[in-house]
């Protein structure tokens, strides 16, 4: 198994990958959650058989048209709304005006007698932190990844190259996911929520602890065999270590659809990147981390650049 | 001497097991020096509201731009305390996050309006009249004068510029202002005659402070004196003020979960670790043999571990946390796959198990360190993200993700190790492919008589 002779072809199917990650951002966008967008979230339970337009209907009546309802089995629902108005009270905290949040409640008990599994409610000023936050998580995640990597490889011949290529890794791992995930919105509506950035990070996390492994193995060859490519290196370590990534990868992604089939649609966001990141971060550790340090090594990515500039200079 | 070192170890894992099963199988209990620990729930582990049912509210303080200060905040924690105490909830929680902002956090409580109505109301200090009835005013009849604490704009504790004693400062809201001065008029007035009236501030029914009027306070602020020490002085300020909040509070963020909702999440997340880990412990038999038995032996280990440091951190167990932990499982086993692949490279290249095995964790320790600290890092990263968004979901997993990767390291350098040192001290030692599933070569060479 010679994976760096065939480099170019992994580079190819990535950046295929990437380019349709990238368009369906373009086209389809992420499909925020009320974390990020602030709104109300609500699982309804009703005891006896509704259809969700009977509750649309209710809602539209408080003036709440734009609800987003989904549940197929007549008794669960889980409903998506704007940012609702709290009941306006005065200075001794009596209730003075019902708010949206109560005509809603009202409006859904009309529908039925129904329990209230679950109503959150996230105003607009924590989902403009949120987004913020999250975008500093990942980036200080990314700057941490690449400092650490690099110090921990400070004994072989340059170290900055390998904490370049796992944070090129990483980074093409959260651009497939999120591309996964805009198709995910688009289809069945899948919404990218503070758990999704959990998943996120964990993925950055395993996809840098599995180009570690694969690092690991190339540090102690380089020592051993001095002398020899680096090509022939990074083909000698991922031979040796493609059985340990690839086990890892499958009880990982055993236990997350364990979790998928069991476990309730509150943490769906985080299985699925879960199983999307281990699947991509595995796939990169081994073809995109490895491969990119051989292209380094035999100044590929030094031509690369010289002929984009190039061509830019020719427009 | 190799061999009485290993004994000596299986005996420390069993006790370290042990304590944790011993942990986790009482319910609650309480730690000299440290407190109590568990709940009645499920292994006596702490649920958070998503699992057992509660509702969660973000209040921020000082809305329209103004900062309040760290009195006020303090202040705003005690009143809402107080008034939630009313509510008679098991285990209320009232936590300040940052500078301007208040986690309340009410296990069982599914009425949020309810709740709502209790922390939003206001003022349930009131302005009394204490009428004289007798001739030696033993008795007194209170007289409620329609002022309360949402007349009160602030009181805090101050010294009397002459005579140094502390006193209780108070000011009323310009508008409540006059109707103090006509109150504190007709009991100045009073005090000409024998039985002098009196004024009296009263906290939920309990009179906090009785005074007569030395001068009618006509603009609204006044003084109250006594024999007060400065710490009774700063207590009486503190439950004035506590009839009313210091700072307006707005409410930011909501969450209530049914119980009911709760209990099927969390069974449906304990079904998912059950199947997970024993698709994962029959993968790790299947392919790694006796190697893989040994890694669930330490799995189990595992798990008893990292639920027992859970109880006793303790740490609130989420639904997001609980899928951190069951992810874990998952990492647990990569530090042991790691050794395994080692150990097979040893085999194949013909060391006896024993030696094999040696080499084998130390060739795979430098990888499971270095892999482990970027695990660890990230989750630190995540636990600041999540505390930053008082998202208690993200700050769960990042919790479970961190004990969960120190715990794993522990497992698999002590106790997976030891127990795969004990069973090549015994006659499984003399087939290697009990250990490795590569091993096979190796042996038919050896039974042909070639050179391993």
């Amino acid at each position: 198994m010679r994976v760096a002779n065939y480099r170019k072809l992994f580079f190819g199917v990535s950046a295929v990958l990437l380019l349709l990650s990238v368009a369906s951002l373009i086209a389809f966008r992420l499909n925020p959650g009320i974390d990020f967008t602030g709104g109300a979230a609500i699982t309804a339970v009703y005891e006896t058989q509704v259809s969700s337009s009977q509750v649309s209907v209710a809602l539209a009546r408080v003036d709440q048209p734009d609800a987003i309802v989904q549940g197929s089995d007549g008794n669960t629902f889980f409903i998506r709304l704007g940012i609702l108005e709290l009941d306006e009270r005065d200075a001794a905290g009596n209730v003075v005006r019902r708010g949206e949040e109560s005509r809603v409640r009202d409006a859904l008990a009309e529908v039925g007698p129904v329990e209230i599994g679950s109503f959150d409610t996230v105003s607009g000023i924590i989902g403009a932190e949120n987004v913020r936050n999250a975008t500093i998580a990942v980036i200080v995640a990314s700057l941490v990844i690449l400092i650490y990597v690099t110090w921990a490889f400070r004994r072989v011949p340059s170290p900055f190259r390998y904490g370049v290529a796992a944070v090129i890794a990483l980074v093409h791992d959260v651009f497939i996911v999120l591309g996964v995930f805009s198709v995910l919105g688009e289809t069945i509506n899948l919404e990218v929520n503070a758990m999704f950035i959990t998943g996120v990070l964990t993925t950055i996390g395993y996809s840098v602890n599995d180009t570690i492994v694969v690092f690991d193995r190339l540090r102690e060859n380089v020592a051993r065999h001095a002398g020899a490519s680096t090509r022939d290196l990074v083909n000698l370590s991922i031979r040796e270590t493609i059985a340990r990534s690839l086990n890892t990868s499958i009880t990982l992604i055993v236990v997350v659809v364990a979790l998928l089939l069991f476990a309730g649609p509150s943490i769906s966001p985080l299985l699925y990147v879960l199983l999307a990141g281990v699947t991509v971060g595995t796939y990169s550790s081994i073809f995109i981390a490895s491969l990119f340090l051989v292209s380094w090594d035999e100044g590929e990515i030094g031509r690369f650049w010289r002929r984009v500039r190039f061509r830019r200079a020719a427009a | 001497m190799l061999r009485q070192l290993r004994w000596k170890s299986l005996l420390a894992i069993i006790v370290i097991v042990g304590i944790a099963a011993a942990a986790l199988s009482v319910p609650d209990y309480r730690i000299p020096g440290i407190g109590a620990r568990g709940s009645q729930d499920i292994l006596g582990l702490r649920l958070g509201l998503d699992l057992a049912g509660g509702t969660q509210f973000i209040y921020q303080a000082g809305v329209e731009g103004e900062v309040p200060t760290a009195e006020q905040m303090q202040g705003l924690v005690g009143t809402i305390t107080r008034r939630i105490d009313r509510l008679g909830v098991a285990e209320p929680s009232i936590q300040q996050l940052g500078d301007d902002r208040l986690l309340i956090q009410l296990p069982g409580v599914e009425d949020t309006q309810q709740a709502r109505d209790l922390i939003g109301q206001t003022a349930q200090l009131e302005i009394v009249e204490r009428i004289c009835e007798d001739a030696t005013c033993s008795v007194f009849e209170d007289r409620p004068s329609g002022l309360t604490g949402a007349d009160m704009a602030r009181a805090f504790p101050s010294q009397d510029q002459t005579t140094g004693q502390s006193v209780l400062s108070f000011e009323l809201n310009r508008d409540a202002a006059q109707q103090f001065a006509v109150m504190t008029q007709r009991i100045f007035d009073t005090n000409a005659t024998d039985s002098p009236d009196q004024l009296s501030f009263v906290l939920d029914g309990e009179a906090l402070v009785a005074a007569g009027v030395r001068s009618p306070i006509l603009a609204g602020v006044g003084i109250i004196e006594g024999r007060f020490t400065a710490e009774e002085v700063r207590r009486l300020a503190i439950q004035v003020e506590s009839g009313r909040l210091p700072v307006d509070i707005e409410e930011i963020s909501s969450s209530v979960v049914a119980g009911a909702l709760g209990a099927q999440s969390l069974e449906e997340a304990l079904i998912a670790a059950g199947v997970g880990l024993l698709l994962v412990l029959f993968f790790m038999a299947a392919y790694y043999r006796v190697s893989g038995l040994v890694a669930g032996m330490a799995l189990v280990c595992y798990i008893l571990i990292v639920l027992a440091i859970f109880k006793l951190v303790p740490v609130t167990l989420t639904l997001a946390g609980l899928a951190g932990f069951i992810l874990s499982l998952g990492m647990a086993v990569d530090a042991n796959i790691l050794i395994f692949e080692r150990l097979k490279e040893e085999l194949q290249v013909g060391r006896t198990v024993q030696l094999a095995m040696q080499i084998g964790f130390n060739r795979a320790w430098p990888s499971i360190r270095d892999g482990n600290i970027s695990t660890i890092l990230i989750a630190l990263v995540l636990f600041f993200f999540g505390s930053g968004s008082a998202n208690s979901a993200v700050t769960g997993f990042a919790v479970s993700l961190l004990i969960g990767v120190l715990t794993s390291m522990f497992t698999a350098i002590f106790i997976s190790r030891n127990l795969l040192g004990i069973a090549a001290a015994t006659w499984l030692r003399r087939s290697a492919r009990l250990f490795t599933p590569d091993a096979g070569r190796r042996d038919r060479a050896a039974q042909a008589g070639g050179s391993g």
